[in-house]
């Protein structure tokens, strides 16, 4: 009797040390995994951090007034011309007005013009 | 926890995808940007050779109103000439007073003065300040000195002189070079110089 219940419990311990050093390691690639992310996520905040562009964008997106005239330019150009792009690969499907198109246009002109 | 293994997984690819799109959309802001200061600066450079060249015809204009007055006094002058040249004849009782008189007026009607050259000169200070205008002929009529002369007198001051057309081939060049980024504004005489080889017009070659 008392040799059964001694196997009984070793063989408890070994499988909870098993379970155990499983979740162990579950544990530590969750860390790793973790860890990755945040760098990645660290990468992704300097990259915005340092690049002005990034920064004059996200300046731009809010509202705030913060943003170099020459900035605000090349960007509402990029971006417009991109829209100008994809209304002449997409015209049909996209079914945008005839003026729109024409109003873009003059915007990425004068845009062209001022000078800052 | 698997499941937030596979989670955090993916959410680091996203991640990744994000810093590349980020990337490439910096860099398209700052291509962008080097376009639009060199168009600037050729947009500049257009409305300076416009402005010159504007200019260059007022004083090709104005030349020739001077040229066609100067005929008009020297052809009445000239007559008037003919004209004493007869009578001082007569009076001296020369067998032929028209001769005489003619000679005069030959003599005064060929005095060979110069109208209409008009040069563009670029200065030491370079483009696009400093750009100007020299009535070539006028100054050479006020100076009485040669036309040569008087360019030759630009040069030595360390000026670029020109004709209205090569200064306008000039420019063309100088557009292409700035549209691919080779040359920017401002540009001293020595930097142009040295980065274009362009004619003169008349005056010869600069290589």
């Amino acid at each position: 009797m008392a040799l059964l219940a001694r196997d009984t419990v070793a063989r408890l311990k070994r499988s909870l040390r098993d379970g155990v050093d499983e979740t162990v390691a579950e544990v530590q690639k969750l860390k790793n995994r973790s860890l990755e992310l945040g760098k990645e996520l660290g990468h992704f905040e300097a990259m915005v951090q340092s690049n002005q562009w990034l920064q004059a964008l996200l300046t731009l997106v809010k509202g705030d007034a913060d943003v170099s005239s020459d900035q605000a330019r090349v960007i509402g150009l990029t971006v417009l011309r991109g829209i100008l792009a994809l209304i002449h690969r997409r015209y049909a499907e996209i079914g945008l007005p005839q003026l729109l198109t024409t109003r873009i246009t003059a915007a990425v002109d004068e845009l062209e013009r001022w000078k800052p | 926890m698997s499941s937030y293994c596979q989670t955090i997984e993916t959410l680091c690819v996203q991640a990744r995808e994000l810093v590349t799109a980020l990337k490439s959309m910096a860099e398209v802001f700052a291509q962008e940007a080097v376009r639009l200061f060199r168009h600037d600066q050729v947009t500049r450079l257009r409305e300076l050779r416009a402005r010159v060249l504007h200019k260059a015809n007022n004083i090709e204009r104005e030349e020739t109103a001077a040229s066609y007055g100067a005929t008009k006094a020297s052809l009445s002058i000239g007559t008037a000439m003919l004209a004493l040249g007869g009578l001082a004849a007569v009076a001296t009782h020369n067998r032929r007073p028209l001769s005489f008189g003619a000679h005069l007026s030959k003599t005064y009607l060929s005095k060979d003065v110069p109208f209409g050259t008009v040069r563009v000169a670029i200065g030491p200070g370079g483009l696009p300040d400093n750009v100007i205008l020299i009535p070539l002929s006028r100054l050479s009529r006020e100076s009485g000195k040669t036309e040569p002369d008087v360019e030759a007198a630009l040069k030595a001051a360390g000026y670029l002189p020109m004709t209205s057309e090569a200064f306008s081939r000039f420019m063309n060049d100088l557009e292409g070079k700035v549209l691919d980024g080779s040359m920017s504004l401002p540009m001293t005489l020595e930097q142009i110089s040295s980065g274009l080889t362009f004619d003169q017009g008349s005056s010869g070659n600069y290589g």
